[in-house]
C-alpha cells in the first residue's frame, strides 16, 4: 500500500532480490568498485525514478551509472508497477532502501574473502 | 541446509566448505564457497595450470604473434591443438607454438641464451610476424631466468619486433586463474598506451574477456559493426596484437568474461577512466539487454534496437521450437567458472530447464556469488569438483545433460548422459542471438538422441519375449516360437 | 645413394613433433590395473596429458596431481606427495598401485621421493592400512632430457624393477609391446593366441577401448595386473616389439633375473611380423600355424593389388615414435612407396637414427632417405616450402596444419590420432595391421586423386 513504511519495506525487498538475480555491477571483485557501483548507480537510478528526463552526465564513468540506471529504472517500473503509484519522496527513499541493502549484503556484510585485498 | 561434504570425502573433510547446497531464503552472506584457494593434493583436480591460464585461455587467441613458451618442450607440445578459438588471419595462432626446448644443461646453466637463439629463430622463420609473447613456466622460474631482459635486448638489436613477457609458471597460484592475472596486470602495466590506433568511429569499444570460441567473438564484432561502433581491442580473441596495445583509446569496455579479464577493465577504469560494462552475451534477454545499454552508452538506442528486432525475429521462431523441448530438463554446468553464472539464469528463464549442480575449475568468490545470487534454491554449487564428487553428484540430481568439458565428458557418457562442451563448445558460435539458438539445438540434440535408449537396454533381458508373447496371445501370428526356450536363442552351439 | 643424416639446425622448437617424458611415463602406468599415477609437479603437467589422452581416446583416464602450489616450488614439494598419496589411498579402496612421477620443476628442486615414500610406509601404510598393499612406486621423468619416448622407457623399467620378484617359472613370455593403441594390443594377442603363447603384456591396454554397458560399468582402464608385473621375473624370455620403449626394463629382467631379453624389429610389414612370429617360435618353441600363413599370405595379396599400381615410388614422409617411424618405413620399403624423409624428435635422435634397421634399410634402397634429427615440424614445413615434393605423410595428428596447408594426403598413424575417428582401434602391427596400413594409405591416396581430379578415372576399373 503506497504510503506505508512495511509497503516500502517489502518492495525494496523485492527489487533487491530482482537485482541480485539480474545486475552483474553489484559483485565488482573489490570493496572499493563494488562500493562505487552499488552507490554510483543506485544514486543515478533514485534521480532517474523522479526525472525521467535527466540529461547524459559528461563524464565517461558517470554516464555508464547513468545507462546501467536507465535500464534498472525501466525494469523496475515494469516489474514492479506499484513503484508508480509512489510518491516522489517514497520513490526517493525507496531507491535508498534498496541501496543500503544491496551495500549490506554485497559489501558490509559480504563473507567474500577476497573482497578487501588491496590488490587483486 | 548449507555446506554438504560429500560420502566420497569423507578422508577430506576440508572439501566441505567448498561444497553448497542453496536453502530458501539463504544469502551469498551467509554461505560462499571456498574458492581460489590450494587444491588439494591428490583429489583428482580438474584444474589446470597458470602458464595454461596466460597462454592457452588468454595470450594463445592473439591471432598475430608468435607463442614462444620457454621451458622444457612439454608445456609447448601440450598447449598446442587444443583450443578452437578461430581467427581472420588463416588461424595462424593455432596452427604455431614455439618452445626453448630447455634441456638439462640449460636448467644447470640458465637458458638465457637458449631463448635469445629460440627468439631470433622463430621470428626468421615468420618473415611477416613482428610480434610475439614469451611465457615463462615451473622450470625456467625456478632457475631464475630474466626473460624481460633477453627480450628488450632482442627488441634492440632487430628494431622492428616488440615482445610481450608473461611470468606464469603452473605453481604460482591455485589454478589457471593465476595466469589470467599475471597476462592482464603485465598486458596493462608493459603494452597499454604503447599504440595509437585508427580512430574510425566516434564509438569506440574494448571487447575484454571473449575469446571468439568457434566463431563467438565474431558474432559480436558483427553487432557491432552493424551499430558503428569500432572495436579497439579485442581482448583477446581474433584480437590484434598491436590494437590490443591501443586499448586505452577506447570510451568503454564491454566485458564479457569477468573472471578472466576484469583486471584489465578495472586497470582501464582506474588509469584512464574508461568505464566497465559487464554483459552476459548467452540468451536473448542478456544479449538484448547488454547491446542496449552498449547502445544507451553511445546515444544510439534506435541503432540498438533495431538491431535487437531484426535479430529476434530472424532466431526466435527457433528458439521457441526448442524451448518447448527442453523445458524442464535438468542441467549440469561444470566448467571453468562464470559460465556457472553468465547461463544458469539464461537456461532457466528462458529456456524453462532447471540447473540442478554448477562446479567451477578456478572460480574466486565472486563468481560463487553471481552463481548463488542467480541460482536456483535445492541446486548444488561446486569448487574445484573433482571426479569422485561427479559421480556422486550424478546420482543425487539424475541430470539429462552435462555442459563440461570434453574428459569429464567421456567419463559421463559411459553413465549414460549426454555432455556438451561447456569449454571449446560443440557446435558454435553460442554467443549471442544465433549462438543461443546453436546452444539450445545441441542441448536438443544431444538430450534426444536415441543413442541414450540403446544404451540403457540390456539384450539379454528377456523381457522383449514376454511382450512379444502377450502381443501375440490373442492373434494369429506368422510364425510360432512359443514352444522355444528362452536359453536356445542365440546359445552357443 | 643412403640414408643422410642431418640435425635441425635451430636451438629452440617451432611446433613441436614428440612430448615430454612425464606424458610418457603417464601413458604406461594407465595401462595397470587399479592404478592411480601421482604426477608430482605443478597441475598443468598432468591435467594437459589427461586431455591429450582423452583427445586421442576419447575416454577419461584418473591421473593424480600434487598440485605443486608456490610455496612448495619454494620448499619443496614433500608434503604435497604425503598428502597426495593419503587422499588417493584413502578415498580409493581399491587402489593398490600409485606411481609417483616426477615433472621438470620437482626434479629441478630435486624433491626426495624415495624418502617421502619410505615414510609414507612407515608413518601411514603401515599404520592406517595394515592390511592393505599398496604400491607406491618412483619414476623419475625429467623432460629436460630425452622425450616421452624415454619417459616410457623409464616408466616402464622403474615399474618392472620395483615389483619384479622371482618365484616359479611361469612358462610365459613378457611382451613388451611400447607404445601402442587398443588395436595393436588386439592383435598382438590374436598372434600371441594363434601360436598358443602364454604371455604377460606390458601393458594390456585393449581396455582402453571401452563400451557403454546397459549397467553403466563400462570404463576405460588398463588390464595389466600388479600380479603379471611381479611376476615378469619368472617368464621364459622377454620380447621387445619397440626397442626405445621398453627394452631397459627387459634389459633389467635379463640381467637380475637371467630371463633373456629379444628385441625384435616392430612388427609393422609382412617381414617384421614374419621376425616377431619366428621369435616366438625360437623362445617358446611353438610352431608357427597355418591360421598366420593364411592371414600373412592375405596381407601380401592386399599388397600386391595396390604396391605397383597406386604406391610404387610415391614419396613420404615420417614422422612420430622412434620404433613407429623406422617400422614404417621399412613397410614403405615392402610397398614400393620411397620414405624419402623421416623425422624424430628429441635429442636421442642419433641412436634412432643409428638404429640397425635403418642401416639395412640404407643397403636396399636406391635413393637418399633423409633422417631429421631432434626435428621439430618446422623442419618437414620448411622442406616443402623449399620444394620437397612429397606424395605422403605418415604421422600424428599434431602435423595435421601441414599437411591441410600444404595440400598433401596424410594418413595418421600412432598417438595422437585425434583429428581422425576412432583410428586407435585399428591395428598397424601384424598382417592384419600391414593390410589396414596399406588399404588406408590407398583410400587416402585415391580420395586426393578424386579431389585433384589427378587421374581418378583410373579407379574405374582396376
Ligand atoms: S614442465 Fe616438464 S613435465 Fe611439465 S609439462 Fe612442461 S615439459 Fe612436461
Ligand atoms: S611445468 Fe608448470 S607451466 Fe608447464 S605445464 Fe607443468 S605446471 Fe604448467
Amino acid at each position: 500500500m503506497p504510503g506505508d513504511k512495511s509497503g516500502i519495506d517489502d518492495l525494496a525487498e523485492k527489487i533487491y532480490l530482482f537485482i541480485q538475480g539480474k545486475c552483474l555491477w553489484q559483485f565488482f571483485p573489490r570493496e572499493w568498485d563494488r562500493k562505487a557501483n552499488i552507490e554510483g548507480i543506485m544514486g543515478m537510478a533514485a534521480e532517474l525514478i523522479v526525472n525521467p528526463k535527466l540529461p547524459q552526465p559528461e563524464t565517461l564513468v558517470d554516464r555508464y551509472y547513468y545507462v546501467e540506471a536507465k535500464l534498472l529504472v525501466s525494469d523496475i517500473k515494469k516489474e514492479f508497477p506499484q513503484v508508480l503509484e509512489l510518491g516522489e519522496d517514497e520513490k526517493r527513499e525507496l531507491m535508498e532502501r534498496v541501496k543500503q541493502k544491496l551495500l549490506e549484503v554485497m559489501v558490509l556484510k559480504s563473507i567474500n574473502p577476497e573482497l578487501r585485498l588491496s590488490s587483486y | 541446509m548449507p555446506f554438504v561434504l560429500f560420502k566420497c570425502d569423507e578422508a577430506i573433510p576440508e572439501r566441505e566448505k567448498h561444497c553448497y547446497v542453496k536453502a530458501p531464503g539463504e544469502d551469498v552472506h551467509e554461505y560462499l564457497p571456498a574458492a581460489n584457494i590450494a587444491t588439494i593434493p591428490g583429489s583428482l583436480t580438474e584444474r589446470g595450470c597458470s602458464y595454461c591460464g596466460a597462454k592457452l585461455v588468454i595470450g594463445g587467441a592473439i591471432k598475430d604473434c608468435i607463442q614462444m613458451i620457454h621451458g622444457p618442450v612439454g608445456c609447448a607440445y601440450n598447449t598446442w591443438h587444443t583450443k578452437r578459438y578461430l581467427s581472420d588471419n588463416d588461424n595462424f595462432q593455432l596452427k604455431h607454438v614455439c618452445s626453448t626446448d630447455m634441456k638439462e644443461v640449460h636448467i644447470v646453466y640458465g637458458g638465457m641464451k637458449r631463448l635469445e637463439k629460440a627468439i631470433k629463430e622463430a621470428f626468421e622463420a615468420y618473415p611477416n610476424i613482428k610480434r610475439m609473447i614469451v611465457y615463462l613456466t615451473c622450470p625456467t622460474a625456478l632457475i631464475g631466468d630474466d626473460i624481460d631482459r633477453v627480450a628488450k635486448k632482442v627488441m634492440r638489436e632487430l628494431g622492428d619486433v616488440d615482445i610481450f613477457c608473461v611470468s606464469c609458471p603452473g605453481f604460482a597460484g591455485v589454478s589457471q586463474s593465476k595466469g589470467h592475472h599475471e597476462f592482464n596486470m603485465e598486458w596493462m602495466r608493459g603494452k597499454v598506451g604503447e599504440y595509437e590506433p585508427e580512430i574510425t568511429s566516434p564509438y569506440t569499444v574494448n571487447l575484454i574477456g571473449e575469446y571468439n570460441i568457434q566463431g563467438d567473438g565474431f558474432v559480436f564484432e558483427d553487432y557491432m559493426r552493424r551499430m558503428g561502433i569500432q572495436v579497439i581491442g579485442h581482448f583477446t580473441g581474433n584480437g590484434s596484437y598491436d590494437m590490443l596495445r591501443g586499448m586505452h583509446r577506447a570510451k568503454l569496455n564491454v566485458v564479457i568474461c569477468a573472471r578472466s579479464a576484469g583486471y584489465i577493465a578495472n586497470e582501464l577504469k582506474r588509469r584512464y577512466g574508461i568505464p566497465r560494462l559487464d554483459i552476459d552475451p548467452w540468451g536473448f534477454e542478456y544479449v538484448a539487454e547488454g547491446i542496449r545499454k552498449i547502445g544507451a552508452f553511445f546515444g544510439i538506442e534506435d541503432r540498438a534496437e533495431k538491431l535487437i528486432a531484426e535479430e529476434t525475429a530472424k532466431w526466435k521462431p527457433k528458439l521457441d521450437w526448442y524451448r518447448k523441448r527442453l523445458a524442464g530438463k535438468k542441467i549440469c554446468i561444470w566448467t571453468g567458472g562464470p559460465r556457472l553464472w553468465h547461463w544458469v539464469k539464461a537456461f532457466e528463464d528462458e529456456l524453462g530447464m532447471r540447473v540442478v549442480a554448477m562446479s567451477c575449475k578456478f572460480g574466486h568468490p565472486d563468481d560463487f556469488e553471481k552463481a548463488i545470487s542467480r541460482g536456483s534454491e535445492g541446486t548444488i554449487y561446486i569448487d574445484d569438483g573433482n571426479e569422485l564428487e561427479f559421480f556422486e553428484v550424478i546420482e543425487m540430481v539424475k541430470p539429462d545433460l552435462i555442459y563440461t568439458g570434453p574428459r569429464v565428458g567421456d567419463l559421463v557418457k559411459k553413465l549414460h548422459i549426454p555432455y556438451l562442451n561447456g569449454h571449446g563448445e560443440h557446435n558454435g558460435p553460442y554467443m549471442g542471438f544465433e549462438g543461443f539458438v546453436n546452444m539450445a539445438r545441441d542441448m536438443y540434440n544431444a538430450i534426444y538422441s536415441p543413442l541414450w535408449e540403446l544404451a540403457k537396454e540390456d539384450i539379454r533381458n528377456d523381457e522383449w519375449m514376454e511382450e512379444l508373447e502377450e502381443e501375440d496371445g490373442g492373434e494369429e501370428s506368422g510364425a510360432d516360437f512359443s514352444g522355444m526356450e528362452s536359453g536356445e536363442v542365440g546359445a552357443e552351439g | 645413394m643412403g640414408v643422410v643424416l642431418v640435425e635441425k639446425p635451430r636451438e629452440g622448437v617451432i611446433n613441436p613433433m614428440y612430448n615430454c617424458q612425464p606424458c610418457g611415463a603417464q601413458y604406461v602406468c594407465i595401462g595397470i590395473k587399479d592404478c592411480i599415477p601421482l604426477v608430482h609437479g605443478g597441475q598443468g603437467c598432468c591435467t594437459f596429458v589427461r586431455l591429450l589422452f582423452a583427445q586421442h581416446y576419447k575416454e577419461n583416464f584418473s591421473i593424480a596431481s600434487t598440485s605443486l602450489h608456490e610455496d612448495a616450488a619454494v620448499f619443496g614439494g614433500m608434503k604435497k606427495i604425503e598428502e597426495a598419496v593419503k587422499v588417493l589411498v584413502r578415498r580409493h579402496p581399491n587402489l593398490r598401485v600409485i606411481p609417483i612421477i616426477t615433472t621438470c620443476s620437482t626434479e629441478t628442486i630435486g624433491d626426495d621421493v624415495e624418502g617421502v615414500i619410505r615414510k609414507l610406509k612407515r608413518t601411514f601404510l603401515e599404520k592406517e592400512f595394515p592390511d592393505r598393499e599398496v604400491y607406491l612406486i618412483p619414476i623419475h621423468t625429467p623432460s629436460y632430457s630425452g622425450s616421452h619416448v624415454k619417459g616410457y622407457d623409464t616408466a616402464m623399467f622403474s615399474l618392472v624393477a620395483y615389483l619384479a620378484e622371482k618365484s616359479e617359472p611361469n612358462g610365459k613370455v613378457n611382451v613388451f609391446t611400447g607404445w601402442m593403441n587398443p588395436g595393436d594390443i588386439r592383435e598382438i594377442k590374436h598372434i600371441l593366441a594363434e601360436m598358443g603363447v602364454d604371455y604377460i603384456l606390458l601393458m594390456d591396454i585393449e581396455g582402453f577401448d571401452s563400451p557403454i554397458m546397459p549397467d553403466r560399468s563400462g570404463f576405460a582402464t588398463g588390464n595389466t595386473t600388479v600380479e603379471d608385473i611381479r611376476d615378469t621375473a619368472n617368464s621364459t624370455a622377454s620380447i621387445v616389439l619397440c626397442k626405445y620403449e621398453g627394452f631397459k626394463a627387459a634389459e633389467f629382467l635379463e640381467k637380475r633375473f637371467g630371463v633373456p631379453a629379444v628385441v625384435t624389429p616392430t612388427p609393422i610389414g609382412i617381414r617384421n611380423t614374419d621376425m616377431f612370429l619366428k621369435n616366438l617360435r625360437r623362445i617358446t618353441g611353438r610352431r608357427i600355424p597355418d591360421s598366420l600363413v593364411e592371414e600373412r599370405g592375405r596381407a601380401i595379396d592386399a599388397m600386391v593389388d595396390l604396391a605397383h599400381m597406386f604406391l610404387a615410388d610415391k614419396r613420404v614422409a615420417i614422422y612420430g615414435d622412434p620404433d613407429l617411424v623406422i617400422g614404417l618405413a621399412q613397410f614403405c620399403v615392402e610397398c614400393e612407396m620411397k620414405p624419402v624423409l623421416l623425422l624424430f624428435g628429441d635429442d636421442a635422435s642419433k641412436h634412432y637414427a643409428k638404429d640397425e634397421r635403418l642401416v639395412e634399410l640404407e643397403s636396399k634402397v636406391e635413393y637418399d632417405i633423409e633422417v631429421v634429427m631432434n626435428a621439430d615440424f618446422w623442419e618437414l614445413e620448411r622442406r616443402i616450402k623449399d620444394g620437397l615434393k612429397l606424395d605422403l605423410i605418415l604421422g600424428h595428428s599434431k602435423g595435421r596444419y601441414v599437411s591441410i596447408d600444404y595440400g598433401i594426403p596424410m594418413v595418421r598413424v600412432g598417438f595422437p590420432t585425434f583429428d581422425r575417428a576412432g583410428l586407435w582401434r585399428y591395428p598397424v602391427v601384424g598382417y592384419n595391421g600391414a593390410i589396414w596400413l596399406a588399404e588406408t594409405i590407398a583410400n587416402t591416396i585415391f580420395e586426393d586423386m578424386e579431389r585433384r581430379k589427378d587421374r581418378e578415372w583410373i579407379l574405374n576399373v582396376w
